[in-house]
């Protein structure tokens, strides 16, 4: 019953509060504004690549007859589609490839990325609902809650309160609840628009669990920095001073330890250079010769004959896809240690989720939306499975269909469109929420640092 | 002038003094160190990269025999890097700095396999002096400058040198211009004992550009400290203005106008160009056809080419890649027209924002900017046509095993120019913050007009 007197009591301040009002009405403007432009991107987003996706496909299907070999070299592109949750958490999709050119002979790396699209300052952030809930709602909880204790103690009213009936940790829960209520009314209209866009943006029942998920993932990001900032209020000798250690912890958590460990991650995982990367990949596949000749000699023993010519196969067709199998063979090793070192400084930046929440919470938040690392991966790795199958299916064609030496092959577009479409599938939630371990762990582990100190704090609560 | 430059003494002594302040300019000193080391180190690995990507060009050109040959080896396009290329990363990270032209169009060249850049890193970005410059300095001035009057005032001093005839403005001029003086020496002298440690190749010009524009910008946060100083008065709310001010400077407003912008002029679709040259048209293109034509236009060359032979087939397919050029450059420069369009949009809107005006100078006296690359881009675009004409002509005069060696006549060189210097942006930066600097100064004067002594000795909770 008391719990509830002082959170009424706290939410009344909070309303009260001219200045507090102002900054939660701007709050909640942004987070509707920053929620209706992250649908707009991720709309015109998906609806490009679906019109670019069916585009290509019908360039393939409509490419005539000719050569399966030109055909490879003429290629497609298969194009990285996104859920709707995309929409509130755009993670990485400013900085990786919308789409992979499927070709003979080479694993292209993904192109187009939307921020080479955008001007200079969209570097210096990208506006979704996920910057205004990571980092400005955060700085609006500081803001009301760092006067919780410090401010009645300037005031005098602490006294008071402490000679009611109502026990200090009574105290702090009534204060928690009032401000969390009063945090939840700034969010409400934000966390309202985000829902009827995902609705608009047809969100399907896949997508449900993930964003609960988040949702939660999300509250125990709030309750952390509440927490903390109650703690600090306690502890604080007055207000200024609560004022100043949580605005340098919210400085330091969300600007300073995130750019230090994205950087730390560079040195320690270094990403190669494209010459290095390239010349490494060429320097792999060079011998061609020599393997095509090892092939000749093998199939000539193999069919017992002696020349190509007297093959029961085309000879350039088993030649070609030997060539793609030592290809494939060489960029699993590059591209899997090129991805090894990408996951190795996503963990390490996750690692640093040990001193900033925040770090922790954009990997579970980046993981549940579908835009993080390991979604791209999946794409790439699907993408490039389906190249090899179309490579073995056109170099299959040729090595059945044609004679040793013989170019003049042909085949029309009832072949082209036997090959099967690309289609990306997702990995389900479940997946995914396996790689999320360690990002939940620290979410966790910060939940119960923010509890006891909410506990300590509760014990020290003073006039 | 005099009680200034007392009380600028007097603060100066302060800051030495302070516990807290020591702390911050002691994490300040540490953060431009790394930040230029970090800056420097960035510098020489493109720097050893585009060499790299030369040395592998030209081993590919030594063995490579006959117009169609080299032509194919191609040549490399560099963006030459500035002397200050330390100062930022900027879009370095990002954009290529190397196109490796050849006979191909260009969704065939090597630049198009730059997109390795690790996608974490690129999104949480370069934590170099460009960063610590418009990121931190504005953290430190909010920091040393949570109580330019408070502090007096809890002290009981406000009032006896109010008593004594220094004005408030006086006062907060004094406080801020101690401030800039530590700020200011600190942002001049860590990163050019740096750079000159690491032997960087910074000219001194270069660096003058540098000073100004930091010291500027942090002349500018300070005016806001002092303006926001005179009018809440109270030291945690005025510590939190500055904290909006700084969220909205560096994140939010950036970030909006870049949405806006987004929003107002969509950016052309990166598949037009893929799309036109696979389409119908192109992909119809027929060599022998194209032969046919510049044989009908070249009578006096006589001999017509063998279609069955290697080297027709050569002619065909530089033949074809030329007139794919040809018909993809208007897609490029509607490309590149929309993209200005943005860009002109940004150009205005981005005084909002001082932090992206700091930043934008100071990729631009690193040379490390959006538009230095787009420019070199484009002008690479418009180059690699003539690169494709002249092998193709040398393949055309050629006859079957005659090919001559192309290496002996020089091909043609990317013509490097980097014609448009930082001075324009450096420029407009100074007299964005110049004109902060002033409406603030104005806010404080017209404060002190219309305000008691009273006014600063009351503060209202």
């Amino acid at each position: 019953m008391i719990v509830r007197e002082l959170a009424r009591k706290e939410l009344l301040d909070v309303a009260r509060d001219g200045r507090l009002r102002t900054a939660a009405i701007a709050v909640a403007c942004l987070m509707i504004i920053a929620s209706v432009a992250g649908w707009n991107d991720h709309r015109r987003y998906e609806r490009e690549q679906a019109e670019q996706q069916q585009r290509s496909r019908a360039q393939w299907e409509g490419q005539g007859a000719k050569n399966p070999h030109t055909a490879a070299h003429f290629g497609l592109y298969v194009h990285e589609p996104h859920g709707a949750l995309a929409m509130i958490d755009r993670g990485l999709t400013p900085y990786v490839g919308r789409a992979i050119w499927i070709e003979a002979h080479n694993q292209n790396t993904p192109k187009f990325r939307p921020i080479e699209d955008a001007t200079a300052l969209g570097r210096l952030g990208v506006l979704d609902a996920a910057l205004i809930l990571q980092v400005v709602l955060p700085l609006l909880i500081v803001v009301l809650a760092h006067g919780a204790f410090a401010a009645e103690r300037d005031a005098g009213t602490m006294r008071q309160l402490l000679v009611t009936r109502a026990r200090p940790s009574q105290l702090v829960v009534g204060k928690l609840l009032g401000l969390a209520m009063a945090i939840s009314r700034v969010a409400a209209p934000g966390l309202v628009t985000i829902g009827l866009l995902l609705v608009a943006a047809k969100a399907d029942m896949a997508d449900v669990v993930p964003a609960m998920m988040m949702g939660v993932s999300y509250l125990l990001y709030f309750y952390i920095v509440l927490a903390l900032t109650l703690a600090v209020s306690v502890f604080a000798t007055n207000a200024r001073t609560a004022l100043a250690v949580t605005m340098a912890g919210w400085v330091i958590v969300t600007v300073i330890v995130p750019r230090i460990a994205a950087d730390v991650a560079g040195v320690l995982e270094p990403t190669p250079s494209p010459t290095q990367f390239w010349s490494a990949v060429d320097r792999d596949l060079a011998g061609n010769e020599e393997r095509t000749q090892a092939l000749e000699r093998s199939l000539l023993e193999r069919y017992n004959v002696t020349t190509v010519a007297e093959l029961p196969l085309s000879f350039e067709g088993a030649a070609m896809q030997a060539g793609e199998e030592h290809g494939n063979a060489v960029f699993d090793d590059h591209y899997g240690r090129l991805y090894a070192s990408y996951a190795a400084q996503a963990r390490d930046v996750l690692l640093f989720g040990a001193a900033s929440p925040l770090l922790a919470l954009r990997a579970v938040s980046g993981a549940l939306a579908g835009t993080d690392m390991e979604m791209h991966r999946a794409f790439v790795e699907q993408a490039e499975a389906y190249r090899r199958r179309v490579q073995a299916t056109l170099n299959g064609y040729i090595r059945d269909h044609a004679r040793s030496g013989d170019w003049g092959l042909r085949a029309d577009a009832s072949f082209w469109r036997e090959l099967p479409v690309f289609d990306f599938e997702r990995p389900p939630w479940e997946t995914r929420a396996r790689g999320l371990a360690l990002g939940v762990g620290l979410l966790a582990a910060w939940g119960i640092v923010a509890t006891l100190a909410l506990v300590l704090a509760s014990r020290r609560v003073r006039p | 002038m005099r009680e200034v430059a007392v009380l600028w003494r007097h603060e100066m002594r302060a800051l030495a003094r302070g516990t807290g302040a020591r702390v911050v300019l002691v994490l300040l000193a540490v953060l431009l160190c790394y930040g230029t080391t970090r800056g420097e180190h960035a510098a020489k690995v493109r720097s050893a990269d585009q060499q790299s990507a030369r040395v592998a060009i030209e081993r590919i050109r030594a063995t490579s025999r006959g117009a169609y040959a080299l032509g194919m080896a191609g040549t490399v396009a560099t963006l030459t890097p500035r002397d200050a290329a330390a100062l930022s990363i900027g879009q370095a990270d990002l954009r290529p700095d190397t196109h490796v032209v050849t006979l191909t169009t260009s969704t065939k060249r090597r630049s198009d396999r730059y997109e390795l850049q690790s996608p974490l890193l690129l999104a949480s970005g370069a934590l170099d002096l460009a960063f610590v410059i418009v990121h931190i300095v504005p953290l430190a001035v909010l920091a040393l400058s949570l109580s330019l009057v408070g502090e007096e005032r809890d002290g009981g001093t406000l009032g006896l040198m109010l008593a004594h005839g220094v004005s408030v403005p006086m006062l907060i001029g004094a406080k801020c211009l101690a401030r800039l003086c530590a700020i200011g020496v600190l942002v001049v002298s860590v990163p050019l004992a740096t750079l000159w440690l690491l032997h960087s190749q910074t000219s001194p010009a270069s660096y003058a550009l540098y000073s100004c524009i930091a010291l500027a910008y942090t002349s500018l946060w300070l005016a806001l400290a002092s303006a926001a100083t005179v009018f809440l008065l109270d030291t945690a709310r005025c510590a939190l203005a500055l904290l909006v001010c700084w969220l909205a400077s560096t994140l939010l407003i950036p970030a909006a106008v870049s949405a806006l912008v987004a929003f107002t002029f969509p950016p052309a679709s990166p598949f037009a160009l893929v799309e036109a040259l696979r389409s119908d048209a192109v992909r119809d293109l027929d060599g022998e056809k194209l032969l046919a034509r510049w044989h009908g236009e070249h009578p006096e060359l006589g001999e017509q080419h063998d279609a069955e032979d290697d080297h027709a087939w050569q002619v065909q397919f530089a033949l074809v890649q030329g007139e794919t050029m040809r018909r993809a450059r208007p897609i490029e420069l509607a490309h590149a027209e929309a993209y200005e369009r943005q860009q002109r949009l940004v150009s205005v809107l981005r005084y909002l924002s001082p932090s992206a005006v700091a930043h934008e100078a100071l990729d631009s006296i690193a040379g490390t900017d959006a538009a230095r690359y787009q420019r070199f881009r484009q002008a690479v675009e418009a180059w690699a046509p003539s690169w494709n004409a002249w092998f193709t002509e040398r393949l055309l005069i050629a006859r079957g095993e005659e090919q001559p060696d192309a290496s002996a006549a020089q091909p043609p060189r990317y013509p490097h120019t980097d014609d448009v210097g930082p001075g324009g942006v450096v420029l407009a930066a100074l007299c964005c913050f110049a004109t902060w600097v002033g409406l603030c100064v104005g806010v404080v004067v017209w404060r002190e007009r219309r305000a008691t002594a009273l006014t600063y000795m009351t503060v209202t909770a």
